[in-house]
Order: C-alpha cells, then sequence, then structure tokens
C-alpha cells in the first residue's frame, strides 16, 4: 500500500506547491502584493503625496464631508483626513518595521543562547519565554503601559516584548535540533568554534523560518498599534494614527461617519496586504509547506 | 494523570509569581516616582505623600510583593487609588461581563467555525474549499475592533437594530442579550475563520490515516468520517488552539469592550491605565492572568480526557 | 448474497508529476463462490493496488481501464455513491496493519457498531449482540468487555481478529485480506492462520487473500496468482504452483524462501536485478531483465499466456517454446 501512498501524496504535493512564478500567478498573492507595495510607497513618500500638513488645524472647517478638495473630508479640528491617513501610514509601517525588527534581533539572540547555553540558562530563558507566552499579551501591555506612559518608545517595547518570546522559541528549537543533528556532530569533533558553528551552519537554516513568522507577525502589529492608539494608549497625538483617527471619528460617529469609514478602510487593507502576501510567502518559502507532509 | 495535573497547576503558580515580580521590579526600575507620575501637574506634597502610602510605594519593593501575594490570599487585591473602592469588588463587578462576551463569541466561533471546516474537507480542492479558505484568512487578519467600529456604524447608529453601547440593563435578559450581539460577533468573526482553518488542517492530516481507510472500505457516508471518525480526532489540537487564543479573545475584548462601552474588565483597566491607577492594573492583570493560566491547564487536561492514548500515558 | 468474480485486462495507472506509474497491467482474475484465492509477490508487485482496485478505494490519481465484474455488475465505471453502496456490504477489506485499522479514539464496540449501518432492519442492541457473537466465533473472551475498549488496549492479534470479525459481520460475498498477518509476529501469524482457515469452512463467498508470505499462500489458498511488475505472470491450483512452477520468476520465488531450505545455507539466494521502471514498462516480458532463460523474443514481445494444464497457465516465451 506504501506505494500508493506515496505517489498519491507527491502528487496532492505538486498541485499545492508553487513556484515563483506560481506565488505571482495566484490572483490574490498578486493583489496582496500590490496593496503592500502601494501602502510602502506611500509611508515613504507621505509628506510629498499628502496634499496638506496632517496636523495643520482649521477648526472654520471642521467635520466637512468628503468633498474636492479634502477628499476624505475633515475631522473634528479641521485636519485634512486624506494626509492624516497618509502620514498615518508611515507611522504604522515605521513601528510595525522597527519593533519587528527589534523582536526579530532579540528573539534570534535569546533563542541562540537558550540553545547554545549552558541548561541551567536554557531552563530560565524558557521559563521567561513560556511566562510572557502564556500571558493574555494585552494584560502585559498594558500594564507596561501604565507603568512606562503611552508614546512611540513605549509601543515599541511592548510589541517587541509580547512577540520575542515566539522567534526565540523557534530560534531555539532549531538550534537544539540543528545542534544534536550529525554533521553538526561531526564539525564539533573536528573542533569547529561555537560561531563558525552559529554562523555556518544555524544562521541560514533558521532564517527563512524566522523571516515567514515576522512577516506573518506584521499586520499583527499594525492592528496593535491601530488598537492601542485608538484607546488613547498608542502614539501621543497629534501624531495621525489610523487608530486615533479612528478614535476621532468614533466619537462623532453619528455627524460625521466618513471619519471611522476612511480611518478603518486603510487598516483593513493594510493588515489583509500584508497577511496575504505573508501566506503566499510562507507557501512559497517553508520547504515543509510546499511539499505537505512527507510521505 | 494526578501528577500531571499537579505538574500544570505549579508551573501555572510560578508564571503567575513570575509576572507580578517583574511588574514590581518594572515599577520598581522607572524613573521618577509613580505618584506624582499619577497626579501630574495636580501634584501636591501632601498629595503625593498620601497616594505614595496608599499604594505602599513607602515600602521596599520585596516587601511590597510579599504583602500583595499575602493580600492576595486572602482576596484582598488592594484598593483603587481614587476611590478607594476595594480592587477584588470593581474586578468581580466587571468580570461576568466581560467572561459572558467571551464566552458568547468562542460559542459562536465554533458553532459556525468547525461546521465549516468540516464542509472545506468534504469539499476539498472545490471553489468552496478555496472560498472557505480565503473567507477565513481576510477575517482573521481584520482587526476586531474594526469589525466593531463598523458594526456599531451600521446595525446601531444607521439601521438602529441594536443597541450602540452598554452591557444591557440589569435584569433584562432580553436587552443584556442585545446588547451582547454586536460585540460578540466583532470577537467571534475573526475566529470563526481561525477554528475553520485549524480544523481543515488537523482533519486534512487525519483523512489520510489508515483507520479513516477503514471506515472508507466498510461505505461509511463521507460526512459521518469526517464528522465523527477525523473530526474526534481533530477536534483534539483545535481545543488547545482555543485555549491559547482566549488570551487573544481578552484582548480583543478589551478594544471591543472600548468601542461598545460594554463595563467589563477591558474598560476597567484601560481606565485605570489611562489614570495609572496602579492597584487596579496590578489586581486586574493578576486576577486575568490566572484566569488564563487556569483555561490552559484545564483545555490541557481536556485533552488527556478527550484522548485515550494520552490518558493511558498518564496513567500508566 | 455470493456472486462470482471476474477482472478482465484490468489496468491502472497513477498519475503523478514524474509521469504515469502503471502500477497494474492486463490483469485477469477469475474467483467463483467459496474459493480462496491467493495473490503473491514481492513489494510493488501491484498486489496491493490489485486489492485496492477491486475494494474501490483507489486514490483520486488512479486511471482505471478494463473491467472488474462482480456478481454480474461492472464495478469500473461506477459512479461514486453506488461503489460506496458496495462496501461494507458486498465487498469487506481486512488491512494490513491492525495497529492502524481502527479509530484510537472511539470504542471497538462503537466502531464495529457503525460498520453494520447497512443493516437498517437491526437495532442498537441487536447490532451489539451481533457483535459480541462475531467477537466470540474469532476467538475473543470477554467479548462484552472488548466492546468498551479502545483499540490500543488490543494487542495486535486481538486487533486483526477484531478486524476479521468487522468483515465478517457485514455479511460480505467478497472478503479480501490484505497482508492479513505481515504484521503480527509468528506465533500471532499461525493463530490467525488458523482462524481463517476455520473460517473459510463456513464462509461461502470468494476470500482473496494477498501475501507475499508463501507459506500463508500455501496454508490458506485453493488457486494462486503470481505478480511481478504489476502483471500476473503465472496463475494456477495451490499444487501446481508450489510442485509444478513453470514461470522462471515463480521459480525464483520458490527458490528464495527460506522456509523451503532443507539445509542451513551459507548465503540466502536472490533474485539478480531490480524491478522494472513502473513508468516506463519494457516493451517485452516484464521479468526479462532478471531472467536466465531470456532470449531475444523476451525483450521485445509480450509473452503468450500458455496453458500448462487445466486452470494452470504461465505468460512466457521460455515456457511457450
Amino acid at each position: 500500500m506504501s506505494s500508493v501512498a506515496e505517489v498519491g501524496a507527491s502528487y496532492s504535493g505538486r498541485q499545492r506547491f508553487p513556484a515563483l512564478r506560481a506565488l505571482l500567478a495566484d490572483p490574490i498573492t498578486s493583489i496582496a502584493l500590490v496593496l503592500v507595495v502601494g501602502f510602502l510607497v506611500t509611508a515613504a513618500f507621505a509628506p510629498w503625496l499628502a496634499p496638506y500638513s496632517p496636523t495643520r488645524i482649521d477648526v472654520l472647517h471642521k467635520l466637512q464631508p468628503p468633498s474636492m478638495e479634502h477628499w476624505f473630508g475633515t475631522d473634528h479640528l479641521g485636519r485634512d483626513l486624506l494626509s492624516r491617513v497618509i502620514h498615518g501610514a508611515r507611522t504604522a509601517l515605521m513601528i510595525a518595521m522597527v519593533s519587528v525588527a527589534i523582536a526579530g534581533a532579540v528573539g534570534l539572540l535569546l533563542g541562540l543562547i537558550a540553545g547554545y547555553g549552558p541548561r541551567w540558562l536554557d531552563a530560565i530563558l524558557v521559563l521567561t519565554f513560556d511566562s510572557l507566552n502564556s500571558l493574555p499579551m494585552i494584560m502585559f501591555a498594558l500594564a507596561i503601559i501604565t507603568v512606562l506612559g503611552a508614546g512611540t518608545g513605549t509601543l515599541i517595547l511592548v510589541i517587541t516584548m509580547t512577540s520575542f518570546p515566539s522567534y526565540a522559541r523557534l530560534i531555539r528549537a532549531q538550534t537544539l535540533a540543528l545542534k544534536n543533528s550529525d554533521y553538526i556532530l561531526a564539525e564539533r569533533l573536528l573542533d569547529a568554534g561555537p560561531f563558525r558553528i552559529i554562523f555556518i551552519h544555524l544562521l541560514p537554516n533558521v532564517v527563512g523560518p524566522l523571516i515567514i513568522l515576522l512577516s506573518m507577525d506584521i499586520p499583527v502589529v499594525i492592528m496593535v498599534e491601530a488598537g492601542l492608539s485608538f484607546l488613547g494608549l498608542g502614539v501621543r497625538p497629534p501624531t495621525p494614527s489610523w487608530g486615533s483617527i479612528l478614535y476621532d471619528g468614533y466619537t462623532s460617529i453619528r455627524s460625521a461617519p466618513f471619519m471611522v469609514i476612511f480611518g478603518g478602510l486603510p487598516l483593513v487593507l493594510a493588515t489583509l496586504g500584508f497577511t496575504f502576501l505573508g501566506e503566499g510567502l510562507r507557501d512559497y518559502l517553508d520547504p515543509r509547506m510546499r511539499a505537505g507532509r512527507p510521505a | 494523570m494526578l501528577t500531571y495535573a499537579f505538574k500544570r497547576i505549579g508551573l501555572g503558580l510560578l508564571i503567575l509569581i513570575f509576572v507580578m515580580v517583574a511588574m514590581y521590579a518594572a515599577v520598581f526600575l522607572v524613573p521618577g516616582d509613580p505618584a506624582s507620575v499619577a497626579l501630574g501637574p495636580r501634584a501636591t506634597p501632601e498629595l503625593k505623600r498620601m497616594l505614595t502610602e496608599r499604594m505602599g510605594l513607602d515600602q521596599p519593593v520585596w516587601w511590597q510583593i510579599v504583602q500583595f501575594f499575602r493580600n492576595a490570599l486572602t482576596g484582598n487585591l488592594g484598593y483603587d487609588v481614587w476611590s478607594n473602592r476595594p480592587v477584588s469588588t470593581l474586578v468581580m463587578a466587571a468580570l461576568p461581563n466581560t467572561l459572558i462576551l467571551g464566552v458568547a463569541a468562542l460559542a459562536t466561533a465554533l458553532i459556525i467555525g468547525v461546521p465549516l471546516g468540516c464542509l472545506s474537507v468534504m469539499r476539498r480542492g472545490t471553489a468552496a474549499d478555496t472560498a472557505i479558505g480565503v473567507v477565513s484568512v481576510a477575517v482573521i487578519a481584520v482587526p476586531s475592533f474594526v469589525v466593531a467600529i463598523y458594526s456599531l456604524l451600521v446595525f446601531a447608529v444607521t439601521l438602529r437594530w441594536l443597541p450602540a453601547i452598554g452591557a444591557g440593563e440589569a435584569g433584562s435578559i432580553v436587552s443584556q442579550i442585545e446588547a451582547l450581539i454586536l460585540p460578540a460577533l466583532a470577537i467571534a468573526l475573526g475566529w470563526i475563520g481561525y477554528i475553520a482553518r485549524m480544523v481543515r488542517a488537523s482533519m486534512m492530516e487525519v483523512m489520510g490515516e489508515p483507520h479513516i481507510r477503514t471506515a472508507r472500505s466498510f461505505g461509511l457516508p463521507e460526512w459521518k468520517i469526517v464528522s465523527k471518525y477525523a473530526l474526534r480526532i481533530a477536534i483534539i489540537p483545535t481545543i488547545s488552539l482555543v485555549a491559547v487564543g482566549l488570551g487573544s479573545i481578552l484582548s480583543s475584548a478589551v478594544f471591543v469592550e472600548a468601542v461598545f462601552a460594554r463595563p467589563g474588565i477591558g474598560k476597567l483597566i484601560t481606565d485605570a491605565v489611562n489614570t495609572r491607577n496602579y492597584p487596579v492594573v496590578m489586581g486586574t492583570v493578576l486576577i486575568m492572568t490566572a484566569i488564563y493560566v487556569s483555561i490552559t491547564i484545564a483545555a490541557d487536561l481536556l485533552i488527556a480526557r478527550l484522548d485515550p492514548r494520552v490518558r493511558d500515558v498518564f496513567r500508566g | 448474497m455470493t456472486g462470482s468474480l471476474s477482472a478482465q485486462n484490468l489496468s491502472v495507472r497513477y498519475e503523478t508529476p514524474q509521469g504515469a506509474v502503471n502500477a497494474l497491467r492486463h490483469v485477469d482474475i477469475e474467483a467463483s463462490p467459496g474459493e480462496v484465492i491467493g495473490i503473491v509477490g514481492e513489494s510493488g508487485c501491484g498486489k496491493s493496488t490489485l486489492v485496492t482496485a477491486l475494494a474501490n478505494l483507489l486514490p483520486a490519481n488512479a486511471r482505471v481501464e478494463g473491467s472488474i465484474v462482480y456478481n454480474g455488475t461492472d464495478l469500473v465505471g461506477l459512479d461514486a455513491h453506488r461503489q460506496r453502496m458496495l462496501r461494507g456490504d458486498e465487498i469487506a477489506l481486512v488491512g494490513q496493519d491492525p495497529m492502524t485499522a481502527f479509530n484510537p479514539v472511539l470504542t471497538i464496540g462503537d466502531q464495529l457498531v457503525d460498520f453494520q449501518h447497512r443493516r437498517r432492519d437491526l437495532s442498537r442492541g441487536q447490532k451489539k449482540e451481533r457483535i459480541a457473537a462475531m467477537l466470540a466465533r474469532v476467538g475473543i473472551a470477554d467479548a462484552a468487555r472488548r466492546m468498551a475498549s479502545y483499540p490500543h488496549e488490543l494487542s495486535g492479534g486481538m486487533r486483526q481478529r477484531v478486524a476479521i470479525a468487522a468483515a465478517l459481520l457485514t455479511d460480505p460475498g467478497l472478503l479480501i485480506a490484505d497482508e492479513p498477518t505481515t504484521a503480527l509476529d509468528v506465533t500471532m501469524e499461525a493463530q490467525i492462520i488458523h482462524l481463517l482457515r476455520e473460517l473459510r469452512r463456513e464462509f461461502n463467498g470468494i476470500i482473496i487473500v494477498v501475501s507475499h508470505h508463501l507459506g500463508v499462500i500455501a496454508e490458506l489458498c485453493d488457486r494462486v496468482y503470481v505478480m511481478y511488475a504489476g502483471e500476473v505472470v503465472e496463475e494456477g491450483g495451490v499444487d501446481a504452483i508450489f510442485h509444478d512452477a513453470r514461470h522462471p520468476y515463480t521459480q525464483a520465488l520458490l527458490a528464495c524462501d527460506p522456509a523451503r531450505f532443507h539445509d542451513r545455507l551459507e548465503r540466502l539466494p536472490t533474485i539478480p536485478g531490480t524491478l522494472p521502471s513502473l513508468l516506463a514498462p519494457p516493451a517485452g516480458c516484464v521479468y526479462a531483465s532478471r531472467c536466465d532463460r531470456a532470449f531475444a523474443p523476451c525483450l521485445t514481445v509480450l509473452p503468450p499466456k500458455v496453458t500448462v494444464s487445466t486452470r494452470h497457465a504461465a505468460r512466457c516465451h521460455a515456457v511457450a517454446a
């Protein structure tokens, strides 16, 4: 029966395995890529793209519905909503990329230490990762914000603290698996130092899965930033953030519903874009997902 | 089984202690004393001294931690800095609203998500399967508080079908349920997708196992194979996922409660954070972490009960 | 109900990314009620594909040609629903690995009740009574308690007994046992063979036993089909095959069976060479590349079916010559 099973598995394997062409041939991934590139360009060139300053107050023209001068309308202080949304993209993507990069670096380092270090250190680190992981993330975030006060720096710290444990766990697991593999054993018998092993063998092996994990976390971070800013616990006003635009809109939801619509739409599109691009990337990069389960 | 349960509970307690110690250490390490930060420009030396005393900040940190746990064991979580009401009373008043919301959301997600996952498996490879997959990812990606705001705009503000704020009138089940529908759906939406995907993935794995072939060789109808033979096994990882996901349900609850001004834990702690009300934050974090950790343990034990193979490993 | 089985010119291909795998080619099988048919061959010879085709359980990428007529109905090209209606009713399969054949989280009794789902005339209680009786019949003591057990609580031999009981509970006309003893140790194997021998006396349908183990085949079967690389190379009564084998492959197979050695040998005999690729099967005889009697036509011409005696035939140029 084994022959039948194997043949069946490899057959369905090819259908699911997308080559790079297939990655872009998938219409959803392509749309996602367009969205992501669009947001990245918007974030990078925000000052040039925005028709007005995002913080210019004009109380005489507050809560104006969308018009030719103000495509998305104006908020409760008369600020141009389109300009705020464009600069909000900059805030969201900057915070997402910075905190995911820091968290990735911290996770990589601590994961390597846990996997490679002495056993007592490993035990302490694993307990730390587990404790942080077994906390309801929002409670932990709110506790940190209480202590440090709201702001961009706190936000990045919160996101780093709540997301690095899963990266560290991944790196540690990979490190342990590799450390006990035959060829690393052979290297160690040849007196290879830990740095050689880490840089030549370990990093190339762990970077792929780590990047997948990081890319899949970007939409989550965008969401957390917007959520906390919505609660007034994220970036400080008047810095434009999709979350605070949503909050401003929420307070005038009856008189100016266009504000929540235009504040929420970019957030929805950005999380969808990054999520589907991450999914496509994972299917493409992760060989385990690619082949399905080994027969 | 019992040793296993004790081990898990012990680890849970360790995590709780670790968390609280870490929080106290963080308070201690932050430059500037919390009392003046909390008071802001209103700070007078007198007020500051009073607040410092009330929060116990004049004691050494280790003593504060010991005190905190000693009090917590007797059910005393400290007092609200501003209103001086016991934190335990505040938490107990808010907790039911959040728990009802979480359970309602999770139940909705399971009731819709599990059958969707099964349907996906039965129609695997078809357009329906693909559609369920794409929609699942999409609803996972959309932030629940945006769903909450949009549903508020559509169903409460524009259509006026359901109430916009609050948790319903006390004593009126109908009004409480009406107030529950939108927040619960806002949280459940992403979970429907999550559960459908999880059920599909673990079920596809199970469908390749030889015992499914046995069931097929006896001509059992596909729906029965999927809903009984495969689901009983595939649901096990889903349960642990749901337990782990409770943390994320709590997170969503914080935001969704803010949107619908629902007086739950989320609103309690957000307000406390905004006013730097340390005892309320500490007490709420402790209770929520304890609840979260116990649910995780309960899920582990439930998994052990559901899977006779695991059950026997612990028995033996 | 019982009926006869006849597979004619049956071929099965698996469509794979590497190309079509010709797992089964122009196979003819005949069986009448009361007969026990053996199918023997080494791993990868197509015997599992053959019984999987007979039980209608081939994977989606399998392409079937030819016919499988059972009791007057051609199973090939039957729609999925009618195929399913035959399983668990007319055709029952005992799988090769009793360790994984049952659902691990449902009790034996629960599963065996489900497997009788065709018997709408019986209540759940009656089905349980039948199970208890059948479990006792296949030699399981304490049947009532065993019904409440989970599969992992039973030994491998006991599970195989349960698998046989499950198959018999459906009153099949065609019982297929796919490597019924391969996963068992020697003592268990003997017990299961003994059980099957007992059952064949009471059973009046067709039994098909698949094995790579010549001893099992010799013990149980009336007639034998010898398969090699997806083809039937020789067929005949059990005596004819074991004592008067004509095909060079059958002869080599018998020569390699350790149970048949009279003396201890320094080296175990093997058949030199390897199986031909099923992606591109040879034009002539499938065994030609390993055959010590091969001559020119073997490489280019499909060997004819040579009748040796009544119901004994071999596909071989050398036998024909």
